[in-house]
């Protein structure tokens, strides 16, 4: 296996995530996440639409620094690995309008949700795990939340849409054999 | 021994290095595409849960030894049952939607997939709708319960009351019920 082309098993990413949160511990004493970094995008931008002008751009800290990293890094592994493929539309079938909605209307969504869910529980998703690694109580209960929430909504969307085309075949079939 | 106290240009400089380590794993563990994060949701993909459940269980041992030696100090932020509960849900509901967090987000940008930058319009703009509500937060469900206790630190790894002992074993059961049970799909 070629570690920088194939990709990973677990027992090698796992090991290494788990290493990089506790190197990062070490090297900035504060857990990794891109909360802050994007509290601190959003109030730029937030500054220069109410006073219609861009400001001073915010001090280049150690998370917008970790936000460049991870940026690079993806590009990098893509790359070698022949990943990078550009697309507008997220994966699904459907018409134009419909991926175009769901694409536009799902990520935003989603993304609103996800950003609200950790602005309540005061800290991003990995963070949640680093701070899980330090036994936390709160990022365990955080953790098991959003595990069982979001196992048992995919699940359920998934059997109702897998329903759903099963019906629309039994009755497609009921309607050709009528018509025959 | 104790955490490293960079200056600010070194700092940066290494944040750039762990990001780029970061960003590189996300891509080769699957975690920065939105499809194996939604296998792995609905329990079709366990090559993603694994990775995870053995991050956090060899994370607990590895932050136990950092601590011991002195490289690693506590450092969580404060934490409400309900808001971490509440915040959970939500997430959780989120992410089934558009299947990122705020760093796999910026990952799947990165390799092209630029309707990834839907998600992350949607959580700039949570930020000040959160803002907005906090003080309405502030009174209700942060009110709701004490902040939760730091975690203990027992003196040795070895111990029955050792709570780190006990999360990485019951993470590693897990893991091979899921290795056993939903298995990878490309294996």
């Amino acid at each position: 296996m070629n570690l920088f082309t194939a990709k990973w098993p677990f027992y090698i990413s796992g090991p290494l995530l788990a290493l990089l949160m506790v190197l990062s511990l070490f090297i900035f004493d504060d857990v990794i996440g891109l909360g802050d970094a994007l509290t601190v995008a959003t109030e730029y931008c937030g500054g220069a639409v109410t006073e219609r002008q861009f400001g001073d751009p915010p001090p280049l800290d150690w998370q917008l620094g970790l936000l460049i990293g991870l940026f690079i890094g993806a590009l990098v592994g893509a790359l070698m690995g022949n990943k990078f493929k550009p697309e507008l539309m997220a994966e699904g079938g459907g018409s134009f309008t419909v991926k175009t909605l769901r694409t536009v209307g799902c990520g935003m969504g989603g993304g609103f949700l996800v950003m609200l869910g950790i602005q309540l529980a005061g800290d991003s998703v990995f963070g949640q795990i680093s701070a899980a690694m330090q036994l936390s109580g709160g990022a365990w209960v955080f953790l098991i939340a959003m595990t069982v929430t979001g196992c048992a909504l995919a699940i359920l969307l998934e059997r109702r849409g897998e329903g759903g085309a099963s019906a629309k075949g039994a009755s497609g079939k009921g309607a050709a054999a009528k018509g025959k | 021994m104790h955490p490293l106290d960079l200056s600010d240009n070194y700092k940066l400089a290494a944040a750039i290095i762990v990001g780029m380590a970061f960003g590189f794993v996300f891509i080769k563990s699957d975690l920065a595409w939105p499809k194996s994060l939604l296998e792995a949701f609905r329990l079709r993909n366990g090559r993603i849960i694994k990775t995870v459940l053995l991050t956090l269980a060899a994370g607990a041992v590895l932050f136990y030894c950092a601590r011991r030696l002195g490289l690693a100090e506590v450092r969580v932020r404060p934490s409400y049952f309900w808001g971490s509960l509440l915040g959970g849900v939500i997430t959780g509901i989120g992410m089934v939607l558009c299947a990122m967090t705020p760093m796999t987000a910026l990952s799947c940008l990165a390799t092209g997939r630029f309707y990834a930058i839907w998600p992350i319009v949607g959580m700039l703009l949570a930020l000040p709708a959160v803002r907005l509500v906090s003080e309405q937060l502030s009174r209700s469900i942060y009110r709701w319960s004490e902040p939760m206790s730091a975690p203990w630190e027992p003196s040795v790894f070895w111990a029955v009351d050792n709570p780190a002992l006990y999360a990485a074993g019951i993470l590693i059961v897990l893991l091979l019920l899921v290795h056993f049970t939903v298995g990878d799909p490309e294996e």
